[in-house]
């Protein structure tokens, strides 16, 4: 951003610093690949298996990554930061994780994350495909790096669970992951248990009511609700209020019947379970 | 991440572009600060092992940075006068921005019309906000020899800018 260069002398250090200390020049393409070529043996990898284990990388990537963008929200929304903390993650594909020696370089908003070749299961045998970088595009600010061993642990669970341990953040993250937890549990309920109307109903239904009664089947973000709800307040929104109908919809869908004596007397000598009883004489 | 060269190029293209501005401020040609870039970005990553979880990582890459400079340019000012006449703008070197609006290279042109010491430490106070003790460790001189290079560049600056006009 352009600024007028200020006349008083007092206020150039300030000026230089607003112009300068951020600034980035663009570097030039061959410069890497001195860096490369001078980086000694004991900086380089050693073994030729570990740049080979990178094959099948896009599962990985994608499903750290979202633990990752979780973990972020976390941090921006307490305002403190994870320098120092062991963080544990649960990867959605269904592979548990953990970074036990992570290291976690710079503060803030995460952005990159690196997590280090060195991934093992239980067993300890090398876990491949884990070597990757993952960029989180939430925010590009700073870089988190997570480095020497990832240790996975109880292959194939298959939650949507993401811990972070921190020292500060501890309350927090475990309340927006059992936000982020439920809220995806009531998307796929939400999916699997909306009743789709069919074309007979549709027809018996007037119109104008089945547009305004009927609300569209939510689409719940999973940083909203890291950001914004307690899993407390999610519970009656979701189930309750999109399976169940309205009583006016009721009202549209059928006329009501009137309940025939025998009927009335049924009902009033069933027990609260259901189950019919002889009223005493 | 040591061993991991696909790391290692992250790093590198998050910390370069900020590293490469840094090392223009101080040194007189862009080749030089390329040279330097190099030998920082090795010594960044064999030493990445060292850094400690209290800082940002591109400060320490700074500092990192700043140190190879020091020792490649012997930034070593023992002798320097704080008592020396103050160079006048008339005596630097001669700039020219074509410009309407002060961009990046030319404040760049700018501050490297100042005397090495001026700049450097105009730079370290002002930029990269080093304190003049820490500034008077590097270059070998007293704080209070600091503050007066800094005071000088100040003037020197201002003098350009009036001479070109702004």
């Amino acid at each position: 951003m352009k600024r007028a260069i200020p006349e008083n002398i007092e206020e150039l250090g300030a000026f230089y610093r607003s112009q300068m200390a951020d600034s980035k020049v663009s570097v030039p393409d061959t410069l890497w690949g001195a860096i490369e070529k001078s980086l000694p043996a004991s900086v380089l990898s050693t073994d030729a298996g570990a740049s080979s284990t990178v094959t099948n990388t896009s599962t990985q990537t994608a499903t750290v990554q979202s633990s990752i963008s979780a973990s972020s929200s976390a941090v921006s929304s307490t305002g403190s930061t994870l320098v120092g903390a062991t963080v544990k993650a649960k990867i959605l594909t269904g592979v548990a994780a953990k970074i036990t020696a992570g290291v976690l370089i710079s503060s803030g908003v995460v952005t990159t994350v690196y997590v280090a070749n060195n991934a093992t299961d239980k067993e300890g045998a090398v876990i491949e495909n884990v070597n990757e970088s993952i960029p989180n595009n939430a925010n590009n600010q700073n870089t988190i790096l997570y480095s020497d061993s990832l240790q996975l642990e109880n292959a194939q669970e298959s939650e949507n669970q993401f811990d972070v341990d921190s020292k500060t953040d501890a309350a927090a993250t475990k309340a927006e992951e059992a936000a982020s937890k439920e809220a995806s549990n009531i998307n796929q309920k939400n999916k699997s248990e909306l009743p789709v109307p069919s074309l007979d109903e549709k027809a018996n239904t007037p119109p104008v009511n089945s547009t305004e009664k009927e609300p569209a089947a939510p689409v719940i973000d999973s940083k909203q609700e890291d950001a914004q709800a307690t899993p407390k307040q999610q519970e009656p929104q979701s189930t309750n209020e999109e399976v169940t109908t309205s009583p006016q919809e009721s009202k549209n869908d059928a006329p009501i019947k009137k309940k025939t004596f025998f009927e009335k007397k049924a009902a009033e000598n069933k027990d609260s379970a259901g189950v019919l009883f002889k009223p005493k004489k | 991440m040591k061993h991991d060269r696909k790391c290692q190029y992250k790093l590198y293209n998050f910390l370069a572009p900020k590293l490469l501005a840094t090392c223009l401020r101080y040194t007189p040609s862009r080749a030089e600060a390329e040279d330097v870039l190099q030998e920082s970005f090795i010594k960044i990553f064999a030493h990445l092992d060292t850094f400690r979880l209290d800082s940002k990582i591109d400060t320490w890459s700074i500092r990192i940075m700043l140190n190879i400079l020091n020792n490649k340019f012997k930034w070593t000012y023992k002798y320097a006068n704080r008592h020396d006449e103050i160079e006048t703008a008339e005596n630097i070197t001669e700039v020219s921005i074509k410009n309407e609006g002060l961009e990046y290279d030319d404040l760049l042109k700018i501050l490297h019309t100042l005397p090495e010491l001026h700049r450097n430490v105009f730079n370290l106070f002002e930029i990269e906000g080093y304190t003049h003790k820490e500034i008077g460790e590097m270059f070998e001189i007293s704080e209070s020899t600091s503050r007066v290079y800094l005071y000088r560049a100040k003037i020197l600056l201002q003098q350009t800018h009036k001479k070109l006009n702004y």
